[in-house]
């Protein structure tokens, strides 16, 4: 039986949304300024999908989408505009992001730090989220941005935005916030939350990757990363929009929006199976509270085992899983998760995580706790552990 | 950047068939106890090597015969990922039957052909190559730990991975290391918060960096290199004395021969280098499993000379003995 857990960073395309998309990838279509009929029809489409966009966020009219490439897309045009309208013209000079960004948010922090930009990284507490109350240690009146994202990729920590925006727009500071993981799993409504920019991503919302949006609060400026758009609707973004993805995208998001309060809380239920079967074996913390987590992950860190080394005896199970240590290539990381949230520093490199989807099946963790169960006894017949805690364990 | 490093591949994927039968099943893995010592007639030894912290951590069960200082009986456990655990396997196949000297003698290059499916195909991906490493290393520091030696002190260069300044003074002189990607694809050093890469990388300010240290260590190397005056001439083949042309023979075998005839449990040596016209004559003796072998006069012989004559000069004659 093959299992897919690994949903945080990539969803199985619903064949829903494949429907709608199916006819712009078989037949002829137009581009959106196109006059013809080819075009009228992409536009029907497009604006439909524009409408569940809308309507998924809680976006009010005035609000402005803007569609991208994905994420990272979005969030560059973000900080690359920030960065080229306040720090370039030296009106502002600080920014502050969360130590737990997405990897785009990081680099472009970096990047802004290179050009002589302050960057403050804003510590996540013992619980794996930030502190609202922190904020204001940081902030200053030359603050350009903040950016803290919604859900943590990795272990699920649902930070408090919405208390967080409010700080910002007390201050007068532009906020962005990064919904990608957060979307399809909690609410995230534009009515409530006070963001400036809001980015989100059809990877995580069973559409195929490649296709992502960029919310703009009323009168929120911004400069294009892209510029060349020929009509009104790619005035921030150049080049010819991805109609097929945008489509589905649009489904992707109307599905997502039904699916909270119904499948999202069987999803709940079987996380919390897999969580307190978890919870069960000997030597297994859970990081981060339940409360503050989304509901379809738990990170878990198993004393004694190496996370490569459990990815692997799962995959050889056929459960596919991730792992939250500190990466040793490409990425970079201040501190390991494990230590943020106060654990034994042995448990550095023994996490690893499981993201549910909304068609995660019953079966399926039953399979993948068997499969733990195994792989666990087997790694630490042979693990360094010492005696002591092995007979624990 | 070129095609090699948009083409998406993963360290899974690429391991040889060798280190995925090591890594799924395991021979030499688990525990000795003072019981199997005793029936053996030796004494065990359990050292630890690495930190759990770090990532990677092993620990050498041997049985080692008191009166000859021979490793009777190997096995280990470990902390750390598949592909150490592959290695470690190999090494403690590797390691039995032989004296601590010996055991402290193996080198990289033949625990990594061990693991090499093909002579000419790398065992492991250049990032992973730290894997193998910290089993010599550990193998290392268990013998000199059995044999009384303290670890020599040396300056933490990189916390995360826990490597020090004498790890990485080793591996940039054994593998001739010119960039920082190198040091950490062969010791871990800079693959975690980063901050001992170069000054302002990562929060914390440290009083050593590897920007500094790999120059450090760049510039003693070419002063060695220059005081020691060129080992290998420039000059072609034919003008060489024999000297230099041993030497450049040596390189060639090291590098191109001595692999496949190891992977088979066999070796050569060069007895004597002789000018017969403008010929140049080898005289070879075959050592290990290649003495005796039928194919040592016919395709392996071929194999040796055709290689020589390729790198070399198309008027070597190869004769074994």
């Amino acid at each position: 039986m093959k299992v897919y857990l690994d949903n945080n960073r990539l969803t199985p395309v619903d064949p829903q949304v494949r429907e709608v998309m199916e006819p712009f990838l078989q037949e002829p279509y137009g581009d959106l300024p196109a006059l013809h009929d080819f075009g009228a029809a992409s536009r029907k489409a497009y604006n439909e999908a524009v409408e569940k966009c809308y309507a998924g966020l809680h976006a009010s009219e005035k609000d402005t989408l803007l569609f991208t490439s994905g994420a990272a897309e979005s969030n560059s045009t973000v900080f690359m505009s920030t960065y080229t309208r306040f720090i370039l013209t030296g009106r502002k000079n600080n920014i502050i992001v969360s130590e737990r960004e997405p990897l785009s948010i990081l680099e472009m922090a970096r990047f802004l730090e290179e050009q002589g930009c302050r960057v403050n990284y804003l510590p996540v507490n013992s619980d794996g989220i930030v502190d609202p109350e922190r904020l204001t240690d940081y902030l200053t009146p030359r603050t350009a941005l903040v950016s803290v994202s919604m859900v943590d990729g990795e272990s699920g920590a649902i930070n408090p935005v919405e208390e967080i925006a409010e700080i910002c727009r007390r201050y007068e500071v532009p906020f962005h916030t990064d919904a990608t993981q957060a979307m399809g799993r909690i609410p995230v409504d534009l009515q409530r939350l006070q963001a400036d920019f809001l980015t989100f991503s059809s990877e995580t919302l069973h559409a195929p990757v490649g296709t992502g949006g960029l919310f703009l609060r009323e009168g929120t400026e911004l400069l294009p990363l892209i510029p060349g758009g020929r009509m009104k609707a790619e005035a921030l973004r150049g080049g010819p929009l991805n109609i097929p993805g945008i489509v589905g995208l649009g489904k992707a998001m109307e599905i997502a929006a039904d699916a909270l309060g119904f499948e999202v809380e069987d999803m709940r239920d079987l996380r919390d199976k897999l969580e307190e079967a978890l919870r069960g074996l000997p030597g297994v913390e859970i990081l981060v509270p339940w409360a503050l987590r989304t509901p379809n992950t738990v990170l878990a860190a198993f004393r004694g085992v190496e996370s490569e080394s459990m990815l692997y005896e799962l995959n050889r199970e056929g459960v596919a899983a991730y792992s939250a240590t500190v990466h040793p290539f490409g990425e970079w990381r201040e501190r390991p998760l494990t230590d943020i949230l106060g654990l034994d520093p042995v448990l550095r490199h023994s996490t690893v995580g499981f993201a549910l989807n909304r068609n995660t099946t019953e079966a399926e963790i039953n399979h993948t706790i068997e499969a733990i169960k195994k792989s666990l006894e087997y790694l630490r017949s042979f693990s360094t552990l010492d005696e002591d805690t092995k007979e624990q364990a | 950047m070129s095609k090699s490093d948009i083409l998406a591949k993963s360290h899974w994927e690429s391991y040889p068939f060798k280190i995925e039968m090591l890594a799924e099943k395991p021979k030499n893995n688990g525990r000795l106890d003072e019981e199997e010592a005793a029936r053996l007639e030796g004494e065990l030894h359990v050292h630890d090597y690495g930190r759990a912290e770090t990532g990677m951590q092993l620990r050498w069960y041997w049985v080692i015969d008191p009166a000859q200082q021979r490793i009777i009986a190997c096995r280990y456990e470990l902390f750390g990922s598949p592909a150490l655990r592959a290695a470690a396997d190999m090494a403690a196949l590797l390691c039995r039957n032989k004296t601590l000297q010996e055991a402290a003698n193996i080198n990289y290059k033949s625990l990594e052909y061990f693991l090499r499916d093909h002579p000419s195909n790398p065992a492991l991906p250049p990032e992973k190559q730290y894997e193998i490493l910290f089993v010599l290393d550990a193998i290392a520091a268990t013998v000199k730990r059995i044999q009384g030696e303290e670890p020599e002190a040396s300056e933490m260069v990189c916390e995360c991975a826990g490597v020090n300044r004498i790890q990485i003074e080793k591996a940039i002189r054994d593998f001739d290391l010119d960039s920082i990607e190198a040091i950490t694809d062969y010791t871990r050093a800079g693959a975690f918060c980063k901050s001992c890469i170069a000054p302002g990388r990562g929060m914390a300010d440290r009083s050593l960096y590897l920007v500094d240290l790999l120059k450090e260590i760049r510039k003693t190397m070419e002063e060695e290199k220059k005081a020691s005056g060129a080992s290998l001439s420039d000059k072609p083949f034919k003008e060489m004395s024999v000297e230099e042309k041993r030497a450049a023979i040596d390189a060639v075998i090291d590098e191109h021969i001595r692999a496949m005839l190891v992977m088979d449990g066999g070796d050569m040596e060069i007895l004597e280098i002789k000018n017969n016209g403008e010929h140049t004559d080898i005289y070879i003796r075959y050592l290990g499993a290649c003495s005796g072998c039928a194919s040592a006069s016919t395709g392996t012989l071929f194999a040796i000379e055709g290689i020589l004559k390729q790198k070399l000069d198309p008027n070597i004659r190869v004769l074994p003995l």
